[in-house]
């Protein structure tokens, strides 16, 4: 069993993306004591939300596990009741959110993975009286399909962004590692580093088979001689096995550097290894947590607009949501990362994986 | 005297500046802007007009930081830039109301004063403008149906600037507010005191150092219990408090943590030598350059798609706008803030101005 973090977003707003959450949480939640934080709030024995978060990202993701956590801590605290449901196909999402239309579900929470296949469903919702939010993946497209607000990652600036530190780092031809062939946003990130770097090649690998990652990424670093960075999403889980094969090429001479996306104590023990240069945050147990929270404490904002820590949060997802990345993790920041970790570590920071 | 201002980053490579970096690297060219404008097929594009109309005064540095950013984008993007500032709320509705029925096509205006702005934005809306709204009023800027929000979220930054001076031992806040009627101030002042416990409010007059520094020096006698201190407009509000901190210092032995909001060159010398704590940044010739940029790149979106960068700003912004605050800067970070401020010394980065007498020390 691993502790997962969500690390601190150092680029965008360095202190305040991670100094509200725990505020929330402090002020707010309070462990074991959910409904004295609904009477303070005024919320007590209103009529509980109901929330259907419809995903791209499976349950046998890790990232996916801790934006569930999030959801569900907030749904204890604020006494809401959320349905999780996951497919990577999109048509099966339209059907689940049409279910969730028909059960008369106050809120939807979707990602636009894939956004040409959302929209007519996302529109429909809007006008069938749904409140619709978008987290993950989309937020260039959420206010326009009628959606209240987006949680989550600019991946054109992530992308951007990463590839300009591997360009710095002296890369010029980078190996970029697709474990989500139907995911928009990853194919952004590939192409805006692709951007700054000069080369990029892409691989389609499968996630969850480990050997077959391995032999893929190895044999294509053999092949081609020129490749001198990896990008790679999605933790861990997926760097493990390029960071083996990386490892069996560095026998060789050969020094290639590896970017990932996600955080995770692996992750993180790459970075302070020297195994892996930085890793780009975007804070998922936060994209599961705000729309619950921002749902209920907006349904009833006459009341819990007098309460501090409830009105930053209404104010400022009012401006159309709250961006959570990229941050990124280095050796320049991990220790403090690690701090910041410890010290929401007995309130809701943690995601059991 | 010549004095040159620089706009500096929010942290060691805060996104939005490092965009407007790429942007203005990669985009702008100084001198070259025809040359920008046809790579980005925008050669022979309608210009643009764009009137801002702003709460902040001519005599405020900060306002003629996001000025500079609004012209600066305007030579670049071939658009027309009218500039009108008024504390009036009144003012600034008449001013919007000349804008329109002049046929501006983008109006940016303040929300420092909701309720009063309310009616002419939505107004503007109806009559065909695009509204954006820059440095106050984010939590309206969408209801009110204005199209993007470039700027700082007040109620974040005064929560965390709060948190952080209570951090260091802060219990009880003076808040010094040079401008009556805007909200933003207002607001960072209660969040600051929902972290604090205690905090008290003075009003000054920021075009008068000298009755600034008797009335800090004043209320910091009258009430020993103050242990911190809170501005928002950079130096030109900070020199005389840190005159009066410097005179308490010296008569009682008694130092006060200083926060500021603003970043200027004395700003980060005095955060250098241990007299203010921390600067929040908000990025001020962001506000005044995105605004006119994305007006222009959004207008003619399908021309531009093919380049990179005006695409990330395109739809970065087509989110509702992009945040450009608050940014911390303290004695950790401050070597890394004027590095990257030196990064972009020969682009855009630089303005030159001359800047009036009054605020030296």
């Amino acid at each position: 069993m691993t502790q997962r973090l969500s690390a601190p977003t150092a680029v965008l707003q360095p202190a305040a993306l991670w100094l509200l959450p725990p505020l929330i949480a402090a002020a707010v939640l309070c462990a074991g004591c959910a409904e004295a934080a609904l009477e303070r709030l005024g919320l007590a024995g209103v009529q509980p939300v109901s929330i259907a978060f419809i995903v791209h990202g499976t349950e046998t993701d890790p990232f996916w596990q801790e934006v569930r956590a999030g959801a569900e801590e907030a749904a204890q605290a604020f006494d809401a009741s959320v349905l999780w449901r996951a497919s990577p196909d999109t048509t099966e999402r339209v059907r689940m959110v049409e279910d969730a239309l028909t059960q008369g579900f106050d809120a939807i929470v979707v990602t636009l993975s894939d956004h040409l296949g959302m929209e007519r469903i996302v529109r429909e919702a809007v006008v069938e009286g749904a409140i619709v939010y978008v987290i993950n993946a989309g937020v260039q497209y959420a206010t326009a399909f009628g959606a209240a607000a987006f949680f989550g990652m600019v991946e054109l600036v992530a992308g951007l962004a990463a590839g300009e530190r591997l360009a710095e780092a002296g890369v010029s031809r980078l190996l970029c590692v697709v474990h989500e062939p139907d995911n928009e946003a990853l194919e952004t990130r590939c192409e805006q580093a692709e951007f700054r770097i000069g080369e990029m090649v892409r691989l389609e690998v499968e996630p969850g088979r480990n050997a077959e990652i391995e032999a893929q990424v190895e044999q294509l670093l053999t092949e081609d001689a020129a490749i001198d960075g990896v990008l790679s999403h999605d933790g861990w889980l997926i760097a493990e096995p390029i960071a083996a094969a990386l490892a069996r090429v560095a026998d060789g001479g050969r020094e290639i550097i590896h970017a990932v996306f996600g955080v995770d104590e692996p992750v993180l023990q790459g970075i302070e290894a020297g195994q892996i240069f930085f890793t780009v945050d975007q804070q998922p147990w936060l994209q599961g947590y705000l729309p619950v929270a921002y749902a209920q404490v907006k349904r009833y904002s006459a009341r819990s607009r007098t309460d501090e820590v409830a009105s930053v949060l209404l104010q400022w997802a009012e401006g159309g949501g709250i961006l959570l990345g990229p941050g990124f993790v280095d050796l320049g920041n991990v220790d403090l990362v690690r701090e910041s970790g410890a010290v929401a570590e007995g309130a809701w920071w943690r995601g059991e994986s | 005297m010549r004095h040159l201002r620089r706009t500096r980053p929010t942290a060691p490579r805060s996104a939005a500046l490092w965009l407007a970096g790429l942007l203005g690297a990669a985009l702008l060219l100084a001198g070259c802007a025809e040359a920008a404008l046809e790579r980005l097929g925008l050669a022979e594009a309608q210009p643009l007009t764009v009137a801002f109309v702003v709460h902040g005064t001519e005599e405020d540095p900060f306002w003629h930081e996001v000025r500079a950013g609004a012209e600066s984008a305007a030579q670049v993007f071939d658009a027309s830039v009218s500039w009108s500032a008024s504390p009036d709320t009144e003012e600034r509705v008449r001013m919007v109301d000349e804008a329109l029925d002049q046929g501006f096509d983008v109006i940016v205006v303040t929300l420092s004063d909701h309720l009063g702005m309310e009616r002419i934005v939505r107004d503007a809306v109806v009559r065909g403008a695009i509204v954006y709204v820059i440095n106050a009023g984010v939590q309206y800027a969408i209801g009110f149906g204005a199209a993007a929000f470039f700027g700082m979220v007040e109620t974040v930054s005064g929560l965390a600037a709060g948190e952080r001076l209570a951090a260091a031992g802060v219990s009880n806040l003076l808040c010094v507010m040079h401008e009556t009627n805007n909200e933003a101030l207002t607001t960072r002042c209660e969040q600051a005191e929902f972290r604090i416990g205690e905090m008290i409010r003075l009003f000054v007059d920021p075009l008068d150092p000298n009755e600034i520094e008797a009335r800090v020096y004043q209320a910091l006698l009258q009430n020993s219990n103050i242990n911190g201190i809170m501005s928002h407009d950079g130096w030109l509000i900070a020199d005389p408090i840190d005159a009066a901190l410097a005179r308490i210092s010296a008569e009682q032995g008694r130092t006060l943590p200083h926060a500021v909001y603003g970043v200027d060159e004395p700003v980060l010398q005095a955060i250098e030598a241990g007299r203010v704590l921390f600067a929040v940044d908000q990025q001020p010739w962001l506000q005044g350059y995105l605004p006119v940029a994305y007006a222009q790149l959004s207008r003619y979106s399908d021309r531009i798609r093919g380049d990179n960068l005006a695409n990330v700003l395109v739809q970065w912004a087509q989110g509702g706008g992009i945040i450009l605050g608050p940014g911390f800067i303290d004695q950790n970070n401050l070597n890394a803030v004027r590095e990257s401020g030196a990064v972009g010394e020969d682009q855009w980065w630089l303005t030159d101005q001359t800047e009036e007498g009054g605020n030296g020390g």
